[in-house]
């Protein structure tokens, strides 16, 4: 990924290490101002003392900023923290929110939530500057680094090269949607009927409906059309999660052999679900399907 | 793991019927006929089956008269409810012509009506028969053909059976596309109703290749009609389409002769959404009947 340079159509998700007030709103102060010229809905989630620091740089341009007070917004470590990313977005305008974690927040909470936003929030029109303190606990510093694709700093957005994408192994889902409502071995695309009729069950138990379960059954169909390309047995495992109008479904097989593909490979899923992501370690090689009422 | 509901001929329910049954596996396309053998001998028709016998093997040494074989099978073959000819010796008797494959069923099913059996049921194992070329193509083209005609003459219930690993692609895509019409392949089949062809049950991954050669045979008889040359695609009872089948209709469409169109008919408003996802070109028309 390039920073500055991909399509800013989905989630930029870039952490920003500062040492205090003042170093947060220099490393955040080009962000900010990019995202107020280009007509984001900013909103910066900071305490007072950042608060004063921010307006003072920004001169007129704060006007056009909101401050909501930190109580008010989850940290990464809650549970309802991917909801409430997505209630940040809004029609037809993108929205850029910079946050502070709290100093006592749970490291691997902290680490589920931002992989989860890496995970399935992907396609959602949102630029979120996460600012840790440098000297904060040495374990969350490093989440916040392993985490965030892009890092801010005072030249502007840059990567991360210390940024981990979430491995298969990772417990994102079963954190995320609990325990795996349904699993199925998937050996090929003689399977993929059972596979259906699978998904279908678990959409309409969790209360889907029509072309909302026509389109989870679609996606995920797709996600094990995918690994059975190629393969005579695949050796595919599908797990479905779900929550009251949320499935998760994980197409879980070895890892592409041969060359690398380019392009999106699940561009043809996209339009049937809410997100999608592969990932891919020296293991295993996992299609996630996220689908929403 | 459930059963699932499979494609069924059904073929008892019609007087005249001229079917293929695809089987992606031996056993698959055994059960199948076996199935379909059982009814026909249960509703008192004569039977007469072309297939493969093993060197040095009698009939009743066949697979239809063992424990895989239909029940009453091996009865029926003591009785002559059921005759079995062996594939080697109707090519020596017809020369692979599509005239002696026709004269030599025609003879077959007049020789059964003389007999008084109210109705014929014909069925032959996978052909294994190269059809890369032109001239066979169009012998084998025409001897189906001549299964119509029986059929439109009388009571004559025909199974054509695709073993697809005994088969090259070639063939395999030119029997489906021959037998658009009517075809049984697992989880979908295809049929013709009111001019409308008709695919039904889940089109998917699976089974794209051959769908694709279905709409192929489908658009290609279309032009020859005399209503064509647009196809009337009934989708009404497609209960599932992946991406896969859905581009293979869509391309097939937009490669279609200029002037012919589909038209659909029926099917859900998310098939719509799909073949616009995948890119629905002008050549695919809505009728006054879509949703």
């Amino acid at each position: 990924m390039t920073a500055g340079g991909e399509e800013e159509s989905g989630l930029v998700h870039l952490a920003l290490l500062h040492d205090g007030p003042d170093d947060l709103v220099s490393g955040a102060l080009a962000e900010v101002r990019r995202a107020v010229a280009d007509g984001d809905e900013v909103l910066l989630v900071v305490d007072r003392a950042t608060v004063r620091a921010f307006r003072e740089a920004l001169g007129e341009d704060a006007a056009r900023v909101t401050f909501p007070p930190p109580s008010s917004v989850l940290p990464p470590s809650d549970p309802g923290f991917l909801g409430a990313a997505r209630r940040w977005v809004r029609p037809g305008r993108r929205t850029t929110v910079l946050g502070q974690y709290p100093g006592a927040m749970p490291v691997p909470a902290c680490g589920v939530g931002e992989d989860g936003l890496n995970a399935v929030r992907r396609d959602l029109p949102l630029t979120l500057i996460c600012c840790c303190r440098r000297d904060a606990d040495p374990e969350l510093v490093a989440v916040a680094r392993r985490t965030h694709p892009h890092l801010a700093g005072p030249a502007g957005r840059v990567d991360n090269p210390g940024y981990r994408p979430p491995a298969t192994s990772d417990p994102v889902p079963a954190d995320l949607w609990g325990t795996v409502a349904a699993r199925l071995g998937v050996d090929g695309t003689g399977d993929l009927a059972e596979l259906r009729r699978c998904v279908a069950e678990v959409a309409a138990r969790v209360g889907l409906e029509g072309d909302a379960v026509r389109a989870a059954v679609l996606a995920v169909h797709e996600a094990a059309v995918l690994g059975c390309r190629g393969d005579v047995a695949a050796g595919l495992t599908l797990e479905v999660r779900a929550r009251p109008g949320q499935l998760f479904a994980e197409v879980i097989g070895p890892p592409r052999s041969g060359t690398a593909s380019t392009g999106d490979l699940l561009s043809h899923l996209r339009p049937f679900c809410t997100c999608a992501a592969v990932h891919e370690d020296a293991g295993q090689r996992a299609v996630r399907v996220l689908t929403t009422v | 793991m459930a059963t699932l509901l499979r494609a069924d001929p059904g073929l008892h329910e019609v007087r005249s019927r001229h079917t293929l049954l695809v089987a992606a596996g031996v056993e698959h396309g055994r059960r199948g006929t076996a199935s379909w053998i059982e009814r026909e001998l249960a509703l008192g028709a004569k039977v007469l089956y072309k297939g493969w016998l093993p060197a040095g093997q009698r009939p009743d040494q066949h697979w239809i008269a063992g424990p895989a074989g239909p029940r009453g099978a091996r009865d029926a073959l003591a009785t002559g409810q059921m005759e079995f000819l062996d594939l080697p010796t109707v090519v020596e008797r017809t020369g692979v012509t599509a005239e002696g494959v026709t004269a030599l069923f025609r003879d077959e099913v007049a020789r059964a009506f003389e007999d008084a059996w109210p109705t014929v049921a014909l069925t032959q194992e996978s052909p294994g028969l190269p059809l890369a070329d032109d001239a066979v193509l169009a012998a084998y083209t025409a001897w189906e053909g001549g299964f119509d005609v029986l059929a439109d003459e009388g009571p004559v219930r025909t199974l054509c059976q695709l073993s697809v690993p005994d088969e090259d692609e070639a063939a395999i895509w030119e029997t489906v596309a021959v037998h658009h019409r009517d075809l049984v392949d697992d989880v979908w089949s295809a049929s013709i109703a009111c001019g409308r062809w008709r695919p039904s049950g889940d089109l998917d991954a699976h089974v794209a290749r051959r769908f694709g050669a279905a709409v192929h045979g489908a658009l290609r008889a279309a032009r020859a009609h005399e209503t064509g040359p647009d196809l009337h695609l009934d989708l009404s009872a497609v209960d599932f389409m992946d991406v896969a089948c859905a581009e293979i209709l869509m391309l097939a469409a937009r490669s279609a002769p200029a002037g012919q169109h589909v038209v659909l008919h029926g099917g859900s408003r998310f098939l719509r959404r799909l073949f616009d996802a995948v890119g629905r070109p002008a050549s695919v028309r809505e009728s006054g009947d879509a949703p």
